[in-house]
C-alpha cells in the first residue's frame, strides 16, 4: 500500500538534494542564464510533482497496488542485475570474448536451461560478439589483462585481427 | 526554372539506373544499413560512419548515395528490432517501440512489421519527393529559424507530452527524462552537473544508453518477473497482408499520416541540428494529440508505428536540405555525410544545385531511390528476424540473454566505457521500478530526447535578449507557434467535450 507512496518520496528527496547541488554550482558574472537554473526549474517540478501526488494518494486514500512479485520473480530480477553488474566489472579484466564465454552460460544455467545448451549458446554469443564487432565492424573492444589479453588476441588473430 | 529542374532530376535518374556501379553500391549499401539497424546497439549514425572510410575510393556522386542508402535503411532497419525487441535499433524508432512491442505481444508482430516497412517506404518517398522538388526554393528558409523559434517547436512538443495516460506520473516521467539530459557538461559554460566525481558522465548519458536502458533492460527485468515459458500464437499470414496493408487500413490511417506524420517529420528533419529522432517524437505526439481516441496510443494500434515510422524517415530526408543547400548537418548522420562531401573536394551550398547540378541531383535521386530499394530488400532482413523474434518469445531466458548481450555491447561501444554499461543498467532499473507502479516510462525517454535541444535554445534565446523573456514571442514565426499549438490543445479538448455532451443528450 505505501509502495507508491515511498516511491513519490524517495523522488521527492532525491530531487531535493540533487536541487541543493544544483543551486551550489557556480555562478559565472559574464552569463545571462547560469548552468543552475534549467536543471533548478525541472527539479522544482518534480517536487512540486512529488508533493501534490502525496497529498493527493494521501486525502483520497487512493493508492496503486502493483501486482505482487513472487519469490521467484525476485529472484530472477535481482539475479540478472547482478548478472549485468558482474558482466560489466569483468568486461575490461577479462576481456570481451571470455567474459561472453563464462558468463552467459552461468546465467542460463541458473534460468534452468540445460547444461549443455547453456554452453552452446555461450559459445554462439561469443562468436557473435567477436565476428560482428572487431572482425566485420572494426569496432575495438577490450581483450582483458595477461592471460586473458593473450587468449582473446590469439582467438582474434584466427581472423585476421 | 521548373523545366531546368525537372530535366535535371531525369537525368540524375538515368544517370543512376544505367550506371552499374551506383546501383551496385546503392543496393549493397541499402542491405548493409538494413542489417545494422535491425541489430540492436548499431545506429544509423555508426553504420554511416563505419562505411564513411569505405566510400572515400568512390566517386563524389556514389559515395554520398552509398551514405545515404545506408542512413536511411538502417532508420527503417531500426524499426524491426523495435517491433520484436522493444530495443530501438536506432534513436530515431523510439516511437515505434510502444506500439510496435505490443502488437507483437499480441502475436501480430508479422503486421507491425509490414506497417513499418511500408510506412517508412512511404515516409522516404514522400519526404524524397518533397525534398527533390523544393530544396533549391526552401533552403533559405531554414536559416530564419533563430533559437526563439526553435524553443518554440520544442515547447510544442513538450505541450503534447500532456496527452499521456498517468497524469501526475507521467508529468513526473517527462521531467525526470529532461532532467537526466542535463547530467554532465554545462552546453554553454562548461560545468560539470551532478556527476559527482565520475569524470566519464562529463560527456553526460549518451541517448543510446538511456534508450536501452528505458525500453530493453526494463522490459526484461517486466519479462523475468513472471513464469519463463509461455505460449505464442503462431503467425500466419497471407503473403499479400505481409507487403501492403489492406485499403480500409490505409484510408484509416491516411490522414495521420499524410497530414501530420510526413510534413511535419520532414519540417522538423528540415530545420538545422534537430534530427529524425526528435520529429518521430513530435509527429508521434500530435497525432496522438489530433487522434479520437489518444488513450489507444502506446497500447498497440497500427497508428502508433505508422506515424512514427514515416515522420522519421520522411525526416531522414529533410536532413539532406540543410546539409546540402547550407552546409549545415540536420543531425548526426548527414554531419557524417557532411564530412564525406568535404573529403571528395565539395563545399556545400546553394551552388551545389547550380554549377555541380549533376551531383546535387544525383544524391537527392538517389535518396529517393534508396527507398524503393529498402522496400524491395526489407522481407528478406523481416524473415530472419521474424522467425528469430518466434523463438525468442517462445524461450524467455534466451530472449533475456540475447537482450543483456546486446545492451552491454551497445552501451559499451558508444564510448569505449563500462561506466556506460552501468549507466544503462541503472535507468533500466529505475524504469522497471517506476513501470511497476504506474509511471508510463515513454515521457521519459521523451523528455530525454527533447531535453538538451529545450535548454540550448531556452538559454540562447535569453542570453541573445539579455535575459529579457519577452524575445520567446516577439517574432512572427513564434507567435505562429504558439498560436499553432494552443488550438491544438485547445480544438481537440473542445471537440471530445462536446461529442460526449452530444452523446449523452442522445
Amino acid at each position: 500500500m505505501y509502495g507508491e507512496i515511498i516511491v513519490f518520496l524517495f523522488l521527492l528527496i532525491s530531487s531535493s538534494y540533487l536541487l541543493y547541488e544544483a543551486l551550489k554550482l557556480p555562478k559565472l558574472p559574464f552569463v545571462v542564464i547560469g548552468p543552475e537554473v534549467w536543471p533548478s526549474i525541472l527539479l522544482i517540478g518534480i517536487i512540486i510533482s512529488c508533493i501534490s501526488a502525496v497529498v493527493y494518494r494521501y486525502v483520497r486514500k487512493n493508492y496503486y497496488r502493483p501486482p505482487k512479485l513472487g519469490r521467484g520473480g525476485l529472484i530472477r530480477v535481482l539475479t540478472t542485475i547482478m548478472f549485468i553488474v558482474i558482466y560489466a566489472l569483468v568486461f575490461e579484466y577479462i576481456g570481451f570474448f571470455i567474459s561472453t564465454l563464462l558468463l552467459i552460460p552461468i546465467y542460463l544455467k541458473f534460468l534452468r536451461v540445460r547444461t549443455l545448451t547453456s554452453l552452446v549458446v555461450g559459445f554462439i554469443f561469443a562468436m557473435l560478439a567477436l565476428l560482428l564487432f572487431p572482425v566485420f565492424l572494426l569496432i575495438p573492444l577490450p581483450r582483458g589483462y595477461g592471460v586473458f589479453y593473450d587468449l582473446t588476441t590469439y582467438i582474434l588473430g584466427l581472423f585476421g585481427r | 526554372m521548373m523545366e531546368y529542374h525537372l530535366i535535371n532530376i531525369y537525368q540524375a535518374f538515368i544517370y543512376i539506373i544505367t550506371n552499374p556501379l551506383n546501383m551496385g553500391v546503392l543496393i549493397l549499401a541499402s542491405f548493409i544499413g538494413l542489417l545494422a539497424g535491425a541489430t540492436p546497439g548499431i545506429t544509423s549514425v555508426a553504420i554511416t560512419a563505419i562505411l564513411l572510410p569505405f566510400t572515400i575510393w568512390l566517386p563524389p556522386e556514389t559515395a554520398i548515395i552509398a551514405l545515404v542508402a545506408a542512413y536511411t535503411s538502417a532508420v527503417y532497419g531500426g524499426s524491426v528490432s523495435a517491433v520484436l525487441f522493444r530495443i530501438p535499433g536506432s534513436t530515431e524508432n523510439i516511437m515505434t517501440a510502444l506500439d510496435g512491442y505490443e502488437l507483437t505481444k499480441a502475436g501480430r508482430s508479422g503486421f507491425a512489421l509490414m506497417l513499418s516497412r511500408f510506412y517508412s517506404f512511404l515516409g522516404g518517398l514522400v519526404g524524397g519527393l518533397i525534398t527533390l522538388f523544393l530544396t533549391p526554393i526552401l533552403a533559405d528558409v531554414a536559416v530564419m529559424f533563430g533559437p526563439s523559434e526553435m524553443f518554440a517547436l520544442v515547447v510544442m512538443a513538450i505541450s503534447f507530452l500532456a496527452t499521456f495516460e498517468g497524469g501526475v506520473k507521467a508529468v513526473i516521467s517527462a521531467l525526470l527524462g529532461f532532467f537526466l539530459a542535463t547530467i554532465g557538461s554545462d552546453p554553454v559554460t562548461g560545468v560539470y552537473r551532478f556527476t559527482f566525481g565520475v569524470t566519464i558522465l562529463g560527456g553526460g548519458f549518451d541517448l543510446v544508453a538511456v534508450l536501452l536502458g528505458i525500453f530493453a533492460i526494463s522490459e526484461v527485468l517486466r519479462l523475468l518477473e513472471s513464469e519463463l515459458r509461455f505460449e505464442v500464437v503462431k503467425e500466419r499470414y497471407k503473403f499479400r497482408e505481409l507487403m501492403f496493408p489492406s485499403k480500409e487500413l490505409f484510408l484509416r490511417l491516411a490522414p495521420p499520416v499524410f497530414l501530420i506524420a510526413a510534413p511535419i517529420g520532414w519540417l522538423i528533419g528540415f530545420l538545422p541540428g534537430i534530427g529524425a529522432t526528435t520529429a518521430a517524437v513530435v509527429a508521434y505526439l500530435m497525432a496522438r494529440r489530433f487522434s479520437k481516441s489518444p488513450e489507444k496510443w502506446g497500447t498497440g494500434i497500427p497508428e502508433g508505428v505508422a506515424v512514427s515510422e514515416t515522420a522519421n524517415n520522411a525526416a531522414a530526408m529533410g536532413t539532406l536540405v540543410p546539409t546540402l543547400a547550407l552546409g549545415i548537418p540536420g543531425g548526426a548522420a548527414t554531419a557524417i555525410v557532411l564530412g564525406a562531401l568535404m573529403i571528395h573536394g565539395v563545399i556545400p551550398g546553394a551552388w551545389v544545385f547550380t554549377y555541380r547540378a549533376q551531383l546535387g541531383y544525383t544524391v537527392l535521386v538517389g535518396t529517393v531511390l534508396s527507398n524503393v530499394v529498402f522496400y524491395l530488400l526489407a522481407p528478406v532482413v523481416i524473415y530472419m528476424f521474424l522467425r528469430l523474434g518466434e523463438f525468442l518469445r517462445r524461450n524467455i531466458p534466451f530472449l533475456a540473454v540475447m537482450v543483456i548481450f546486446f545492451c552491454v555491447f551497445g552501451a559499451y561501444v558508444i564510448r569505449n566505457s563500462v561506466v556506460d554499461i552501468i549507466a544503462t543498467l541503472i535507468i533500466g532499473v529505475i524504469a522497471y521500478v517506476l513501470s511497476r507502479y504506474k509511471f508510463p516510462t515513454a515521457p521519459m525517454a521523451i523528455g530525454f530526447v527533447l531535453g538538451p535541444l529545450a535548454e540550448k535554445y531556452f538559454r540562447r534565446s535569453l542570453d541573445i535578449a539579455f535575459g529579457n523573456p519577452l524575445v520567446f514571442i516577439s517574432s512572427p514565426i513564434s507567435q505562429f507557434i504558439y498560436i499553432a499549438t494552443l488550438l491544438a490543445i485547445v480544438i481537440p479538448t473542445l471537440y471530445t467535450r462536446l461529442k460526449t455532451r452530444k452523446d449523452v443528450k442522445s
